[in-house]
C-alpha cells in the first residue's frame, strides 16, 4: 500500500519526497547521492567510500565528529553507506529535532570543503584500511564481494574494481581528490532527499527550502561512466576462479549477468532467486541441504545494480566432507534443472509470499521506507516505485519466469568463484 | 545557515500498553498492540536456555530449539515448511543463556494460522528422521565456521576466561567436539523437561485486536497440557583472576582481534541503569572514549566498543576492537588506559548528559517494529523486569548523575582483574604487547 507522498524539486535540482506518518514521534531523514565506486577514476579505487568517511569529519559550521555527536545527543541514530552507484547518509531522530538533521545534512552538502584537512584525511585513510582488514582480509570468504564483480565485468567496466579499494590506491588519495570528488558529485542536482515520519508537510517544505534552497547546483550534470557491456571482453578470460582461503568449508558462488534493476524484467529475477534459494521450501535448500546433504548453506540474490547489467548470484557452502567439485556440480545441476523443469506456479506463489513478508519487514521502519523511496527516486524518478514491488512479483507467471531463466541463466552465462580451504587452514 | 537550529517541541511518546494474562494450563501471554504495523510477531519464550545444558553436552538446548521446527507428530518437516511458507511466515528459533525463543513474523492476517503451527512445534516435535542428522550436520558446519572466524575465536576465548569450568564458559551453541553427545541425548525427554506451558510465555505484537488475539491464542494453545518437572537452573558466577592477556596465535593474520573484560553483574542488580550509562560513555556511543581514542584519534581500527551482555546471572563486560598488527601493543595499552581513566575521575556532567540524553531519546526509535517490541517483552519476561520498566525507563535514565557512574565504575570495572585476549600473529604481537601494554602475556595452549 502506497502511503501519501509529497514531492517537489527545488530550483537547484534537489528532489525531495515527504511521507508523513504520525505513528511515533520520530522522523527519518535519508539522502542519496548518485555516486559510488563505479564513478571512481583509475588509480583511486575505494575513494567513494573513503569520501563517505570524510563527510563525518565536519563541515563549515560543524566540528569533526560533530555530526555524530549532535545526532546521538538528541537520541538519534545515523550512518552512511557506499555502494557501486550510490552513497547514502541517514539519520532517524525524535521528530522535534528534524531541523537539526536537515541543518547538518545541508551544511555538509553545501560547505564541506572548509573543514577538510590533511590530518583528517590521513586518519580516515587508516580507519578505512582497518575496515578493509576487518571486513575483507581477516574475514573468512571476506574477499568474495570484490572477487565476484572483478570476475563478471571486464577490467574497463565501472563495476569491475573493488568498492573498498586497494591499500595502494587508498594510500594515493589526496585532498585534491576530496575537493574534485565533492565538486563533481556532491551537489543538490545529484542528490535525493527523503523525509518520513511525524512531520507537517508544509512546515517541512519550508525547512527544506530554508536549509537546502541556497546550495548551488553542480556546474554541469556529472557525466556518468559508460555501463554498456561489450560482451566479448570477458569471454576470453577464465570464467572460474579458485581462491584458497582460511576457510573450513568450500563455498561456490555462481553469478550471471542479468538486466539491471531499472529493467521491468528485474522483478522476475527477484522471484526466481527466491524460488531457487530463499528459505526451506526453495529448490537449493531441498536438493542440496535436505536431500543430498552436500551443502550446509545456500542462497540466491541480486546486487540490484541499476545500469548496464546486474548480477544474479547463487551460492552454496559445502557440508563437512563434500569437496568443491561435487558442490559445484550440485549447484549447476539445480540451475540446469530450472531449464529442464521450469518453476511451477506453486513455487512462484511460495516465492512471492515469502518476498512480500520480507518487503514488509524492510519497510517496517521509517528509515527503511525513506531509503526505499530515495532508491526509487534516484533510479526511477518515482517514489511510488518503492511500494509497487509486491504487485510486480505477483505478476510474474510461469511463462515469464521460464523465459527469464532461458534467456539469462544459461550454462554459458555463468561465472564461478570458488573458495577452498588453503593448506593448513583453520 | 551558520547557526544550529533550535529544537521544536518534544512530542509525547508512550511504550505500547502491555496486556498480560495466563491460560488455564499455566502458559503466560503478553500482548501489545502496534497500530499501523503490517506485520505481526509471535514469540514463545521457553525457560530453557543454554545454561540448562549438561556440561558434557553443551549445545543441547540450541539443538532442541532448532529441532522443534523439524516436523511434528502430525506434520512432517516438509508439511510444516509448506504450511508456514504458504502464509509467508518465517519461523525462527534460537537460545540465549537464559531462554529458548521460537517465533515467527508474518503479515498480520495470518496470525491465527501461525499460532497453530507454533503450538504444534512446541507441543509435539517428532525429533526423528533424517532431519535430525541434517540438523546435526548444519550445527557442525556452523561451529566449524565460527571456530575459523577471528572475531568469534576472540569472543569465545574471553567467555572461557571469565567462566572457567562453567557452562557459560563454553560457546552458546556448543562445540563440534560435543555434538555427538548432544545427538546421544534423549531429545524428547530433554524437551519435555523444559518445554511446558507453565515454563512458557507467548509474546504477541501487532496491529491486532486484544479480544481476537485472546481467542486465537486459546484456540492454539489451550489444549497444551504438560507437567512442569524442572526448576530454574543455577546461575553462573564467573571467576575473577589476575590481569593478563592471552594470545591466540593466527600466523600471518591481517589484523589482531583484541578483547578486554571483567565479570559483570546480573541484570536485576540495582546498579543496572548507571552501568548502562557508564558503558555508553566507555564504548557504547560513536563518541565514546574508546572509539574516539582508538579510531578517531589513533586510527588503529575501524571501530572500538564495549558492551554488557545482560543476563539473569553474572555476565561479561567486554571491550572489543580489531587493530592492525603493528599497533597491537599500543591499542591494548590505550584500551586499558581508558578503563583506568574512567576509574580515576568521575565523568563530566556534559559527558553523562550526552549518554543519558541519547539513551532516553532513542527509546521510541528502538521500539518502532513488532520484532523490537516483542523482543523487549520477551526480555521483560526472562529477566523479571518491573511491570512499569518501559514506562519509567526514560525518566530513570535521565536521573543518572556523574557520581552514580563513577561509583559503579569503581565497584564493577575492576581494572586489576581485567583479562585480555589477542587473536593475531603471535610472533609479531607478543613482543609488542610485552613492550607497550605492560600486561602479563600468556600464550594460549
Amino acid at each position: 500500500m502506497t502511503p501519501p507522498l509529497f514531492r517537489e524539486r527545488l530550483t537547484n535540482g534537489l528532489r525531495v519526497t515527504i511521507a508523513p506518518d504520525m505513528r511515533a514521534p520520530l522522523v527519518a531523514v535519508n539522502l542519496w547521492y548518485h555516486v559510488g565506486s563505479a564513478m571512481e577514476r583509475a588509480g583511486r579505487t575505494g575513494f567513494a567510500h573513503l569520501f563517505e568517511h570524510m563527510l563525518f569529519q565536519g563541515s563549515a559550521h560543524v566540528d569533526a565528529n560533530g555530526h555524530f555527536d549532535a545526532i546521538q545527543r538528541v537520541g538519534g541514530t545515523l550512518n552512511g553507506s557506499t555502494w557501486l552507484e550510490r552513497t547514502n547518509y541517514f539519520e532517524t531522530v525524535p521528530s522535534h529535532e528534524l531541523a537539526l538533521a536537515l541543518w547538518l545534512e545541508a551544511d555538509r552538502m553545501g560547505q564541506l570543503l572548509p573543514a577538510m584537512t590533511q590530518a583528517k584525511l590521513d586518519t580516515q585513510r587508516d580507519v578505512v584500511k582497518n575496515e578493509r582488514r576487518w571486513s575483507v582480509d581477516n574475514q573468512p570468504y571476506g574477499t568474495w564481494w570484490e572477487q565476484l564483480p572483478a570476475l563478471c565485468y571486464p577490467p574497463t567496466h565501472p563495476y569491475h574494481h573493488s568498492l573498498i579499494g586497494s591499500m595502494e590506491d587508498l594510500s594515493a588519495a589526496t585532498l585534491d581528490d576530496v575537493r574534485a570528488f565533492f565538486e563533481t558529485w556532491y551537489a543538490p542536482d545529484n542528490a535525493v532527499l527523503t523525509i518520513v515520519g511525524d512531520v507537517d508537510v508544509d512546515a517541512t517544505r519550508a525547512l527544506v527550502a530554508e536549509h537546502f534552497g541556497s546550495i548551488r547546483r553542480a556546474g554541469a550534470v556529472p557525466a556518468r561512466p559508460d555501463f554498456t557491456l561489450r560482451d566479448d571482453a570477458t569471454t576470453a578470460a577464465p570464467r572460474t576462479v579458485t581462491i584458497p582461503d582460511r576457510v573450513p568449508l568450500s563455498r561456490v558462488l555462481v553469478a550471471m549477468r542479468i538486466p539491471p534493476l531499472t529493467s521491468p524484467e528485474h522483478a522476475i529475477a527477484d522471484v526466481v532467486a527466491a524460488a531457487l534459494a530463499t528459505r526451506r521450501g526453495s529448490r537449493l535448500y531441498r536438493a542440496l541441504q535436505r536431500d543430498a546433504g552436500c551443502a550446509s548453506a545456500t542462497s540466491a540474490f541480486t546486487w540490484d545494480l541499476s545500469a548496464g547489467a546486474d548480477l544474479f548470484v547463487a551460492d552454496a557452502t559445502a557440508q563437512s566432507g563434500t569437496d568443491v567439485d561435487a558442490l559445484s556440480r550440485a549447484l549447476h545441476a539445480e540451475l540446469d534443472r530450472m531449464h529442464a523443469t521450469p518453476l511451477t506456479r506453486d513455487e512462484l506463489a511460495r516465492a512471492t509470499t515469502v518476498l512480500a513478508t520480507e518487503r514488509a519487514s524492510a519497510l517496517a521502519t521509517a528509515q527503511g521506507r525513506a531509503d526505499a523511496i530515495s532508491q526509487a527516486v534516484t533510479y526511477f524518478d518515482d517514489p511510488a516505485w518503492a511500494f509497487t514491488r509486491e504487485a510486480a512479483w505477483r505478476a510474474v507467471d510461469v511463462a515469464a519466469a521460464q523465459a527469464f531463466v532461458a534467456r539469462w541463466l544459461t550454462p554459458s552465462a555463468r561465472f564461478e568463484l570458488r573458495y577452498v580451504p588453503s593448506e593448513g587452514a583453520a | 545557515m551558520s547557526v544550529r537550529p533550535v529544537s521544536g517541541a518534544l512530542r509525547p511518546y508512550a511504550f505500547p500498553p502491555v496486556r498480560r494474562w495466563t491460560l488455564a494450563n499455566g502458559m503466560g501471554v503478553a500482548f501489545a498492540a502496534l497500530p499501523g504495523a503490517a506485520l505481526a510477531r509471535v514469540l514463545a519464550v521457553v525457560d530453557g536456555g543454554a545454561l540448562a545444558d549438561p556440561l558434557t553436552a553443551c549445545g543441547a538446548q540450541a539443538f532442541i530449539a532448532d529441532a522443534v521446527l523439524e516436523g511434528t507428530a502430525t506434520r512432517d518437516a516438509d508439511a510444516f515448511v509448506a504450511a508456514s511458507e504458504g502464509i509467508g511466515a518465517a519461523f525462527d528459533a534460537g537460545v540465549d543463556w537464559d531462554a529458548a525463543y521460537i517465533g515467527s513474523t508474518m503479515l498480520r492476517e495470518h496470525l491465527g494460522a501461525a499460532l497453530i503451527l507454533l503450538a504444534d512445534a512446541l507441543r509435539a516435535p517428532r525429533f526423528a528422521g533424517p532431519e535430525m542428522t541434517r540438523l546435526a550436520d548444519e550445527h557442525r558446519a556452523a561451529r566449524m565456521q565460527a571456530e575459523a572466524e577471528p572475531r568469534t575465536i576472540a569472543d569465545e576465548r574471553m567467555q572461557a576466561l571469565l567462566f572457567p569450568g562453567e557452562r557459560a564458559g563454553a560457546p552458546l551453541g556448543g562445540t563440534t567436539a560435543q555434538l555427538d553427545a548432544v545427538r546421544a541425548l534423549d531429545l524428547a525427554a530433554t524437551h519435555a523437561a523444559h518445554y511446558a506451558p507453565a515454563r512458557t510465555t507467548l509474546v504477541v505484537v501487532g496491529d491486532l485486536d486484544a479480544a481476537a488475539v485472546e481467542a486465537q491464542v486459546a484456540a492454539a494453545f489451550g489444549a497444551w497440557e504438560a507437567p512442569t518437572t524442572t526448576g530454574r537452573v543455577p546461575l553462573p558466577q564467573g571467576t575473577s583472576t589476575a590481569r593478563r592477556i592471552v594470545v591466540v596465535d593466527r600466523a600471518r593474520a591481517a589484523q589482531t582481534e583484541l578483547r578486554a573484560g571483567v565479570i559483570g553483574v546480573p541484570r536485576r542488580h540495582p546498579d543496572y541503569l548507571a552501568l548502562v550509562v557508564a558503558n555508553a560513555i566507555l564504548g557504547g556511543l560513536f563518541g565514546s572514549r574508546l572509539n574516539l581514542n582508538l579510531r578517531e584519534r589513533n586510527a588503529f581500527t575501524y571501530g572500538a566498543r564495549s558492551a554488557i551482555d545482560w543476563r539473569r546471572g553474572a555476565t561479561g563486560w567486554t571491550l572489543s576492537t580489531a587493530v592492525q598488527t603493528d599497533v597491537t601493543g599500543a591499542a591494548c595499552r590505550e584500551m586499558l588506559a581508558e578503563v583506568d581513566a574512567l576509574r580515576a575521575a568521575a565523568p563530566s556532567a556534559d559527558e553523562v548528559e550526552a549518554a543519558t540524553a541519547y539513551l532516553a531519546g532513542v527509546f521510541p526509535i528502538r521500539y518502532e517494529t513488532v520484532d523490537a517490541v516483542a523482543s523487549a517483552l520477551a526480555a521483560s519476561v526472562v529477566l523479571d523486569l518491573e511491570a512499569d520498566y518501559f514506562d519509567t525507563y526514560r525518566d530513570r535514565v535521565r536521573a543518572i548523575r556523574p557520581a552514580d557512574v563513577h561509583r559503579v565504575v569503581r565497584t564493577h570495572l575492576t581494572a586489576e582483574a581485567m583479562v585480555c585476549v589477542a587473536v593475531g600473529d603471535a610472533a609479531a604481537i607478543v613482543p609488542l604487547l610485552e613492550r607497550d601494554a605492560r600486561v602479563s602475556v600468556v600464550r594460549d595452549a
